[in-house]
Order: C-alpha cells, then sequence, then structure tokens
C-alpha cells in the first residue's frame, strides 16, 4: 500500500505536461488483445515505477455501450481503484486516496481502454507477428508516451500483456489468471 | 377506528423496543452485550490470549465485488506469533506472502520480495495495530482513534466491531467486524468493509494454538 503512495505521489510531479486529447477512432479491424466477449477478465498485475512495485488483481470488464469497467484490488482484498468507462471518457467510482489523483486515473483509464479496444485512440502504430496477431502498438505523446507488447498467445488471447510508460517509467505487467472462475 | 388502532399497535410496537433494555434489542439476530458483558468478555480474552503464543490457520479470503455481483476468493495459510509477528501466505489462485514482523512488513510476489517500514505508513500501520489487537485480545486498548461495539450473535459467537475515527484511516475503511469464537475465543472472521462499498471476508479455520516453536515464517530477509 505504501508503494502506492509513493508511486502516485512521483507520477503526480511527473505529469507535468498535458494529457493527450481523447479521439476515438472508428474501428480499424485492430485485432482485440482482451475476450471483451468472455464477462469478467482477471489479470495478476505488477505495476513497477523504477524500484518500487505494487502488486494486485485486475478485473477488466466490458460492458453496453463501451462502458468498461477496470477494478483493481490488493491482493488482501481492498480496492484500489474502480473505474467505468463513459461517453465523456471516465467514471471514478472509487479511488483510494493516494491515487485519487486525476491525471494519475487518467492514464490508467486511457491504458486500459486501449487494451479494451487497441485502436480506442488514433495515434497508435501497430506491429503484426506473421499470422497476424497483434504484437506491439505504441502510442505517441510527450511524457506519456505508451508502448504495449503482447505475448504467449492462447485461444487467440495473449497471457502476458506489459504497459511501457519509458519516459514515467513506469511499467505496468499484467498476466492472464487461468481458470479465473475459481477466482470469482 | 381502524386507523386509531393502527395507530395504538404502532405506537406500543415503538414504545416496547424504546424501553427495552440495550443488551437486548435485536439488530440482524444479534444482541448488543450490556456493559457488564463487554467486562466479563474482554477479561476472558485478555485471560485466553495471555496463554496463546502463537496460532496456525488456514483462511478463506472472500471479495464481494458489487459492481459485477461476484465473489473473488482467495485461499492460504494464516500465522501468528506473539508479540508481533504475522503472515498470511497466500496459496491460491497465486502465491503470495505478506510478513509482518515488528516495525517491517515483506511482501513476496514469488518473483520479488519489497519490504516496507511500516513507521513511514499510517494506514499500513494502523491494519498491523488492528489485526494484532484481534488476535492479542486488546480490541478494547485502541484507544480514541476507534469506536467499539459489541454483540453477540445467536450462536454465543461475540462480534466486535471496530468503525476507524482516523480520517486516512476511514477513507479507505469503514468497519472492521471480527468474530471471536464463543468457546475458545479465537478469531474466526474477519470482515472489512470498504469505502468503495465492497466487503472482504477471511474465514479462519482449523486453528492451531501453540504449535509454532520458531521466527521461521516470519523472517525478513
Amino acid at each position: 500500500m505504501m508503494r502506492i503512495f509513493t508511486l502516485s505521489s512521483i507520477l503526480i510531479l511527473l505529469f507535468l505536461s498535458s494529457c493527450s486529447t481523447l479521439e476515438r477512432g472508428e474501428s480499424t479491424g485492430v485485432p482485440l488483445v482482451i475476450d471483451t466477449s468472455a464477462g469478467v477478465q482477471v489479470y495478476d498485475l505488477t505495476m513497477t515505477y523504477k524500484d518500487v512495485e505494487f502488486a494486485g488483481i485486475l478485473l477488466l470488464n466490458s460492458g453496453a455501450q463501451e462502458r468498461n469497467r477496470f477494478v483493481l484490488t490488493s491482493h488482501f482484498g481492498m480496492t484500489v481503484f474502480d473505474l467505468e468507462t463513459t461517453a465523456k471518457g471516465y467514471k471514478r467510482h472509487y479511488a483510494i486516496p493516494a491515487m485519487n489523483r486525476k491525471r494519475v486515473l487518467y492514464l490508467l483509464w486511457s491504458d486500459f481502454s486501449i487494451l479494451m479496444r487497441p485502436d480506442f485512440f488514433k495515434n497508435i502504430k501497430y506491429s503484426y507477428s506473421e499470422d497476424g496477431k497483434l504484437k506491439s502498438l505504441v502510442r505517441s505523446g510527450s511524457i506519456t508516451k505508451t508502448e504495449m507488447s503482447f505475448i504467449e498467445y492462447v485461444d487467440g488471447f495473449p497471457n502476458i500483456l506489459e504497459i511501457n510508460h519509458p519516459f514515467l517509467k513506469l511499467n505496468i505487467k499484467l498476466k492472464k489468471i487461468e481458470n479465473a472462475d475459481g477466482v470469482i | 377506528m381502524k386507523r386509531f388502532s393502527t395507530f395504538i399497535i404502532t405506537l406500543a410496537f415503538t414504545l416496547c423496543i424504546a424501553v427495552l433494555p440495550e443488551g437486548v434489542k435485536a439488530q440482524d439476530g444479534r444482541q448488543t452485550l450490556s456493559q457488564a458483558e463487554v467486562t466479563e468478555f474482554t477479561a476472558s480474552l485478555k485471560k485466553v490470549s495471555s496463554s496463546i503464543n502463537s496460532i496456525e490457520s488456514s483462511f478463506t479470503q472472500e471479495k464481494v465485488l458489487q459492481m459485477f455481483s461476484k465473489k473473488m476468493v482467495s485461499q492460504g495459510v494464516f500465522r501468528y506469533r506473539r508479540e508481533n509477528k504475522l503472515e498470511f501466505f497466500y496459496k491460491t489462485p497465486m502465491k503470495y506472502r505478506m510478513v509482518i514482523n515488528g516495525p517491517r512488513m515483506m511482501i513476496d510476489n514469488g518473483s520479488k520480495v519489497q519490504i516496507i517500514s511500516l513507521d513511514n505508513n499510517a494506514v499500513v500501520k494502523e491494519m498491523k495495530t488492528l489485526i494484532q489487537a484481534s488476535f492479542l485480545g486488546k480490541l478494547h486498548e485502541l484507544g480514541d482513534s476507534y469506536s467499539i461495539s459489541y454483540f453477540s450473535e445467536r450462536s454465543g459467537d461475540v462480534v466486535v466491531e471496530v468503525l476507524p475515527k482516523i480520517k486516512s484511516v476511514s477513507d479507505m475503511i469503514k468497519k472492521i467486524s471480527v468474530t471471536f469464537d464463543s468457546s475458545s475465543f479465537i478469531v474466526s472472521c474477519l470482515v472489512i468493509e470498504e469505502a468503495s462499498k465492497s466487503v472482504t471476508t477471511y474465514y479462519f479455520k482449523n486453528q492451531q494454538i501453540n504449535t509454532i516453536n520458531n521466527d521461521e515464517d516470519f523472517h525478513i530477509k
């Protein structure tokens, strides 16, 4: 928990430049990396900022009209944040005080929105494997430049997803939890 | 006439509830303990806990996610050793260890070990204080930072409800309920109600008392 405090405090200081304007693209046929048709998807999350690390369980759920829900809990049960995509951006249902900062939540929301729909924003470049699977993507930006990579595909979806903000030195690694029926 | 009858019945019912002594009021099948019962319970708890040097038990953690109408379930082993050592060893769905030993906490996720000083984090420190107070039978010594109420279940188990008054804690945790087994006075259940409206319940089973003879499980590298 202390790691979150430290992480968010540093993030706030680093978010000096403004975030990119949201521009939702039309569907471009970019393949999905999250199985949005299969209910709540559960991932083991590790968030690293330099040598500061936080681990938890991320739940992603695709709602009607893209009202996606992103919930992060600690392994010990505490809810860290609960965000929902809306027509105008996102709604914060809950965030622990240390993370309850507009730009921190915006960054997390934009990252997870890209995971739910890789063509969520326009300014993204894609890289594909020979069999047409999405291998990586880069969203240009100033300090919030985003790199994502997707590996270990099983049944058409990657088991390991990595989000990297090189200028922020922030890395988020997601590992799909197998047999999630036993978890939720 | 019918309205008058209804009024009288309602009034009588209300008066009955109002004049019942505090210790007899029913609340979801619970009864609030009277001051004498609280004194008796805390004395018994203190007596029993003074003979406990360690506890080892299996636990099941259930988190109810209202937003998804689903439940997340984790299981593992809980260990406590007097005076200030705790371990939560999660075995499913993922291996994960949290150890508290004195002023330090260690988190081991299998690939990386982190050591955190509790002195620098008021919230985690409060959580540690609460858990330790529960297992040491010192809830009544928590002081003015918490509002504490005592109830008895139909089964005879005693439930202690702890409401944090400190804003930094209450911004995250609204209420903690600790259930003590009626015969052993050992914690059998811990319920944490969060500000996020999520509820996490820890069930402790197969408690073994005084079986841990060394600090090996609590070692922080």
